[in-house]
């Protein structure tokens, strides 16, 4: 056995908090964004923000077709809730508190234009800017 | 040394191996994407280290765990080496998984996963690993692992199929538009399959054959896996339904070779067929299952001519050997497979060069009967009023000719045999490619030079 | 034995008696030679691995240490269309070719460098016979002997291959060279049959 087996938690959530406070910031610096390492949280949230428009939540690697049938009994425990839930949860909070009765369809094709334009070193509107880093500010705060 | 230091030297340990790793000639396409991947990885979560207190412990484990599977991508891709698969058979498949599992980012509006490939030990190494939606990427990486000792078995490596069906399913657009059509054509309300409690009832069932119940009873004997607890402890439903889909997808993307790959291969690795695994089915549902949709799609259908007909037949006959019997195996209705099978065909249709073309007799044959001479499978033939002449062959149709000459009964070539000339066909029908494609563009440049004049 | 012109080997390749397989353009076919294309795989003597060639190495039963030389003797190198190969001066690598023959039983091969090649200084090391009833890739041991690195590149035609009748053809159970159904290069046993004329080498 590894002399390293600690049990990892599963840190989904802290890490779209993070990205999400990141990509708030680069709606101020433009000339970060468009750096290499700033792409990873702008396409991680641009990911995120599929998953909720399709509610395409499943993530899991799945093992080979002839992957071994041996079961140790000892897999890891199951979580009590998937690892979504919070994350879709904070994510409809945040669009229902930026965007209103806006469809939500709509907010993440506005949002996603923000991030393609941040992406790519593009003008984003003024207006479209506050919405961005409103919204990303409230799920970062929203997110547990 | 505090945490965030020796976090910090590891970053440095990991620029120096990642440099390290431009020493060899890995994957098709150089190294610079991977470079410049694997570097703005490492540099963001270097500035996250930076900005990190040493008290966070929860940031110090986010970048701790990203630094973890950084480390091991980069030391796959160090390890990665042309000579230890067929590069032939990964041209075309890379032609048909870039198609097909290309997604909408931030970058651009329709951008494909970088795919790299890799030789593993063991037979169950055959996979795709898709990098998951969260994680710490910019362009999504895509393993694709063989076996090693199977370098050349490209018949058997049609059962990539099913595994660039785990790889569509990831991509969140797909995974609705798939939810949807399982749920609309497969997973009926009233049926064995419909929930946790139905599967539970058709799988413990006093019908179910002996291997299985035995299997079941050593669960309950040495894990305490029964009824109750089967998908709370052991079993992924979801994960089964995604068995059945990728299945289905295999099917649609690389033909009759698919299924003739899944069954020499599911078989040899579980020969009872009865078995389930955490997160696989038994094998002979989904054996059984294709059978079905293989028939509904008509690729046994083809009229051969009397001289290959025997072979075609031998090569069915040897699919349907492999059909369970009993019952208790058949969890879909036939109503159930073909609506399935029609809707993922139709979402395949959408992406260029991801279904299996259905092949003609005259596509097939001339291939068959190169094998059979042991001659390498081409689209090429040689006469004295035209001299050579050449002629598109899709992979997949070698790999089917393949099996069908595998099958034949009346010349018997060693199954090793076989599929060495099937990987030097596909490597000399590359060739032919690259000259009709030279040809053509040639006479395009001609037209447009004579329409100028 | 006489040569075969181009009529007849274009008559041979149509009846299917002789193989070369693909032919991708009709320039291939020369007056009494068929042009052969670089294949994909390139195998070089690895620096290091030997420090001379000792027929003594090659043991009638294979062991550890003469798996071993013959697995370090060549650096082996698989080259994809469009990618460039450097041979550089002096080397000599084993490449095959892109083609697949099967001769038939009263043909026998002769592969040589084209001319145009040998003028930039790539030579096939050896005149290579081919043997009739031979089935598989042709291996091409080339050579460098310009002065200037070559650059190659799989599917140039470096080779041809003339093709001449024999006296009587051989009996279809003739006995199989060691190279027959070869799908890539690797190095022959300079040893085989000759054993009693290699003294022992003590360990």
């Amino acid at each position: 056995m590894s002399i390293m087996s600690a049990f990892r938690q599963d840190d989904s959530s802290a890490m779209y908090k993070r990205f999400a406070y990141l990509v708030s910031t680069y709606v101020d610096q433009p000339e970060v964004a468009a750096t290499p390492a700033a792409q990873i949280p702008l396409e991680n949230i641009f990911r995120l923000l599929e998953m909720y428009r399709y509610d395409a939540f499943k993530d899991e690697n799945r093992s080979g077709v002839l992957a071994s049938r041996s079961f140790s009994g000892r897999n890891m425990p199951r979580q009590s809730k998937a690892w979504h839930v919070d994350i879709q949860q904070a994510l409809s909070q945040s669009l229902n508190n930026v965007f209103g009765n806006v469809p939500s369809n709509q907010a993440i094709d506005e949002l996603e234009d923000v991030l393609r334009g941040l992406a790519n070193d593009q003008p984003v509107s003024k207006q479209q800017q506050t919405h961005a880093k409103d919204f990303f500010n409230n799920f970062h705060q929203v997110l547990v | 040394m505090k945490s965030k230091d020796f976090l910090l030297c590891e970053c440095k340990n990991l620029g120096l191996v990642l440099e390290e790793t431009l020493r060899y000639e890995y994957g098709l396409d150089g190294s610079r994407e991977f470079y410049e991947e694997c570097d703005a990885r490492l540099q963001l979560i270097k500035g996250e280290l930076n900005n990190t207190d040493e008290a966070d412990s929860e940031a110090l484990s986010l970048s701790f765990y990203a630094l973890e599977s950084l480390s091991a991508l980069i030391c796959r891709i160090e390890r990665s080496s042309l000579g230890e698969y067929s590069w032939p058979f990964v041209e075309e498949f890379k032609e048909i998984s870039e198609a097909v599992c290309t997604e909408p980012t931030s970058l651009k509006p329709s951008l494909p996963p970088k795919v790299h490939v890799l030789s593993e030990g063991g037979l169950s190494s055959y996979q795709i690993d898709v990098e998951a939606n969260r994680s710490f990427a910019k362009k999504r990486i895509l393993t694709i692992f063989f076996p090693r000792t199977l370098k050349h078995f490209v018949l058997l490596h049609t059962i990539l199929g099913h595994e660039i069906g785990h790889a569509i399913f990831s991509f969140p657009k797909f995974q609705g538009d798939l939810t949807k059509i399982l749920r609309t054509n497969l997973i009926d309300p009233n049926d064995k399959f419909c929930n946790h409690n139905a599967v539970v009832d058709w799988l413990y069932s006093s019908k179910a054959p002996n291997s299985a119940q035995v299997y079941l009873s050593l669960l309950k004997a040495e894990y305490e896996i029964d009824p109750q607890n089967f998908f709370l402890s052991f079993a992924e439903y979801d994960a089964w339904v995604e068995e059945f889909l990728c299945d289905f997808i295999g099917l649609l993307m690389f033909g009759p070779s698919f299924l003739a790959a899944l069954c020499d291969l599911l078989y040899s690795t579980e020969p009872s067929g009865a078995k389930v695994g955490q997160e696989h089915p038994p094998t002979g549902c989904r054996v059984n299952m294709l059978i079905v949709a293989a028939q509904h799609i008509g690729y046994d259908q083809i009229a051969f001519d009397a001289e290959t007909k025997p072979h075609v037949e031998a090569f069915w006959a040897s699919i349907y050997e492999k059909r369970q019997k009993d019952v208790w195996f058949d969890v879909f209705t036939e109503e159930q497979i073909k609506n399935t099978t029609n809707a993922i065909m139709g979402f395949l249709s959408n992406h260029a060069k991801a279904l299996y073309p259905m092949p003609s007799a005259q596509e097939i044959k001339p291939l068959v009967n190169q094998i059979i001479n042991q001659i390498p499978p081409v689209g090429y033939r040689f006469t004295t009023e035209k001299g050579p002449e050449h002629f598109e062959i899709d992979f997949r149709h070698t790999l089917y000719a393949g099996w069908i000459a595998a099958s034949n009964t009346q010349f018997p070539i060693p199954f090793d045999t076989v599929n060495r000339l099937c990987e030097h066909g596909i490597m000399q029908q590359r060739a032919i490619k690259e000259k009709i494609a030279y040809k053509k563009a040639k006479e395009a440049k001609n037209t447009k030079l004579e329409a100028k004049v | 034995m006489s040569a075969l012109s181009r009529k007849t080997i274009a008559e041979r390749l149509a009846d299917g008696s002789l193989v070369i397989s693909p032919i991708l353009d009709s320039e291939q076919l020369g007056e009494s030679s068929i042009d052969l294309r670089m294949g994909t795989v390139v195998m070089l003597a690895r620096a290091g691995a030997q420090s001379h060639v000792e027929p003594a190495a090659y043991k009638e039963q294979d062991d550890h240490d003469s798996i071993r030389g013959k697995q370090q003797k060549h650096e082996r190198f698989d080259i994809p269309f469009k990618r460039p190969f450097l041979l550089h001066p002096g080397t000599l690598a084993l490449v095959p070719t892109m083609e697949w023959v099967k001769i038939p039983n009263n043909l026998q091969g002769i592969v040589t460098a084209r001319s145009s090649w040998a003028r930039e200084g790539l030579n096939i090391a050896t005149a290579t016979i081919v043997n009739p009833g031979y089935r598989g890739i042709i291996t091409l041991e080339l050579a460098n002997f310009g002065e200037i690195p070559i650059t190659l590149y799989p599917g140039l035609r470096l080779a041809q291959i003339a093709l001449y009748e024999l006296t009587t053809p051989i009996e279809d159970d003739q006995k199989r060279s060691q190279f027959d159904m070869k799908f890539e290069p690797s190095a022959g046993n300079i040893a085989k049959d000759d054993y009693c004329f290699i003294p022992t080498i003590k360990a």
